[in-house]
């Protein structure tokens, strides 16, 4: 069993750091097709930039994570990460407000998620959103939500940390409540 | 453990509640724009907003409703306050510049309320393309806790294309365009642009303007024509200047150039106003001022200078002429003529009997400087002064009568009498036609020279 987490955890590492995340033709023949091989983590942060107008922050965090691989036909190979609990934090314009640096950031909250390393997309169910304006150009990972923000729900979301489709969030049940509600 | 499931229960409830500022099937967002399809509701300043597709940009954080522009597609339909409604297939609203435009392949409606005082005039405006100025509602300071909170209502609305608008019960205009103003939730316009065109369901009652407009429920028109069914058993044509109709006293008021025609009741002129009230469904009174003509089918003519009243329920008609300096000028005096006979006085009064649901008059009263005098009057045969005058149709029986000191004065050149009396009363037998002239108190059938002087002034070919 400690051998098999120790080949699986190195074939991540190496995934990991591969330049890109599109699936990708592996040379590894000893991942069998039609089984998935999975790898248990915990208190996972990712911190992903993205390149827009702006260098864009996102910060994903989660209390555990499973990450899965599923070897594909033609030597491909399908990754993702369930996460646990998780919070993420993306800034989605930095500005200028009377010469003070602002930042409008968006918060996710969900029970579940499931991040797509082929697509860089990452699915939640039930997922708590919230909109928001903050003073400077830091993405803060740890604040107290203000009752002024914008927040919503969603049954499903998706959203993705491709620089293509610019951040791309797109929602199922979509509901945007009231500033003064409190519910993240 | 009940106890916590039920709160649990309450907070799901809350937070899907219906507090919510949008909600849709389906959300898409870029950063820049939000695209919603399926069931949008939007719970905006201006009111609850439904449609099938929304696409909201321009991004304002700070304020409650985090976007200044929406284009809404699809069975759109806002819920405005005080329960007005706007429905049409495609919206742009642009709240910075306060602007919307809404458009439809059939017609774009809107419901609102007209009022006055206390009252509620329901109507309904529909066109082609309706083109909406928006106005902020005064709101509260930002708070640090709270968003600014926006409100929004409609200021002006310029309806175009096809444009129609239903107002009280079963008025119908129809217009080029039709711009709707809103002053206040209880006090707005509606105002035509181009040539207009009313109907009335109920009676097929129809009039032609080059504008209308209407204020605070009452409907001005300028320029009308029409014909109308709902204020005699035939149709009556007019025309005027100006029409203005106030539908919750039912007071049609005609100024200016007016002219009736109702092919039973004759023809009747006014250069001034005419004010006509309905009740029931029918004609309850009227009163005409100025310079009033009326011509009826049987040659009867009455002019009037001043004011000409008529009473359905008191079965009564009033003219009076107006009175300059404690007296009615010589010119300003009514003037009646039927058949050969002709007349000139102050007042007249008409008392009506009603036959059948037809009023014919049963009584008819003059008074003051009456002239009366036989026609054509370049060949005057019969003429004479008095100060009151009653006929009575029925008996056809007319008689004269003085204010002392004054006589009634009666010269009949056919006949070659002259008569003076206190009265003298004037009597048709309805088989022989044959007149009977009979003086009443101190008769005299020689005139004075006074009296012959004062004849002269008033009927100078006559002698």
């Amino acid at each position: 069993m400690s051998l098999c987490t120790g080949i699986v955890g190195c074939i991540l590492l190496y995934l990991l750091t591969y330049p890109s995340g599109q699936e990708r033709n592996t040379s590894t023949p000893f991942l069998r097709e039609g089984h998935t091989y999975t790898q248990y983590r915990t208190r996972v942060q990712k911190d992903l930039w993205l390149q827009q107008d702006s260098r864009l922050h996102c910060h994903i965090e989660s209390e555990s994570s499973t990450l899965a691989l599923s070897p594909l036909q033609h030597k491909r190979l399908d990754v993702s990460e369930k996460l646990h609990s998780l919070q993420c934090w993306m800034q989605e314009k930095l500005y200028f407000k009377q010469l003070s640096p602002m930042q409008q950031v968006r918060v996710f909250k969900a029970d579940e998620g499931t991040y797509q390393y082929s697509n860089q997309t990452l699915k939640t169910s039930h997922a708590l959103f919230s909109l928001l304006e903050l003073p400077g150009n830091q993405l803060p990972t740890s604040l107290q939500l203000p009752n002024n923000c914008f927040k919503g729900s969603a049954k499903k979301l998706s959203f993705s940390f491709s620089e293509k489709r610019h951040q791309k969030i797109e929602a199922e049940e979509f509901k945007l409540l009231s500033p003064t509600q409190d519910n993240l | 453990m009940i106890l916590l499931g039920v709160l649990l229960l309450l907070a799901t409830l809350s937070s899907y509640g219906e507090e919510s500022l949008l909600s849709s099937n389906q959300a898409a967002y870029d950063g820049t724009q939000l695209t919603l399809k399926g069931e949008v509701l939007l719970d905006h300043g201006l009111g609850k907003i439904y449609a099938e597709e929304a696409i909201l940009k321009k991004q304002e954080l700070g304020m409650e409703f985090p976007f200044s522009q929406i284009d809404l597609r699809k069975s759109v339909l806002f819920q405005l306050c005080k329960g007005e409604e706007l429905s049409c297939d495609h919206a742009i609203l642009d709240f910075n510049a306060l602007q919307g435009l809404l458009t439809s392949s059939q017609l774009v409606t809107y419901t609102g309320t007209l009022h006055r005082g206390k009252e509620k005039l329901p109507f309904k405006l529909q066109g082609q393309t309706i083109e909406l100025l928006l106005k902020k509602e005064p709101s509260p300071k930002e708070s640090v806790t709270k968003p600014l909170k926006e409100h929004f209502n409609i200021q002006e609305m310029k309806v175009k294309e096809h444009v129609q608008l239903s107002f009280g019960e079963g008025y119908l205009f129809s217009s080029d365009a039709i711009s709707y103003e809103k002053y206040s939730n209880t006090s707005s316009s509606l105002r035509s642009s181009g040539k207009a065109l009313t109907t009335f369901n109920c009676t097929g009652d129809q009039i032609e303007a080059e504008y209308f407009q209407i204020v605070e429920g009452v409907v001005s028109m300028k320029k009308p024509r029409g014909n109308l069914f709902s204020l005699s058993r035939e149709m009556l044509f007019f025309q005027a200047e100006e029409l203005i109709w106030e539908n919750f006293n039912e007071l049609l008021t005609l100024k200016g150039k007016i002219f009736i025609e109702e092919p039973f009741l004759g023809t009747f002129t006014s250069d001034n106003e005419v004010s006509v009230s309905r009740k029931e469904g029918g004609l309850a009174a009227f009163k005409s001022l100025g310079n009033t003509t009326f011509h009826d089918p049987h040659h009867r003519l009455l002019q009037s200078h001043g004011t000409w009243t008529f009473d359905k329920f008191l079965k009564s008609s009033v003219i009076e002429s107006p009175i300059i300096e404690q007296k009615v000028p010589k010119e300003l005096q009514l003037y009646y003529e039927e058949g050969n006979f002709g007349m000139y006085a102050n007042q007249a009064q008409v008392d009506y009997a009603e036959e059948k649901g037809v009023l014919k008059p049963i009584s008819i009263a003059v008074k003051g400087g009456i002239q009366f005098f036989s026609l054509p009057k370049e060949e005057l045969s019969r003429f004479g002064l008095a100060d009151h005058l009653r006929y009575h149709p029925t008996t056809q029986t007319m008689i004269l009568l003085a204010d002392p000191p004054n006589k009634v004065l009666l010269i009949d050149q056919r006949e070659k009498v002259s008569l003076s009396a206190q009265e003298i009363h004037i009597t048709r037998d309805s088989v022989t036609e044959r007149e009977m002239i009979k003086g009443i108190g101190n008769v005299r059938f020689l005139l004075t020279a006074e009296e012959q002087l004062k004849l002269k002034h008033y009927f100078p070919h006559g002698f």
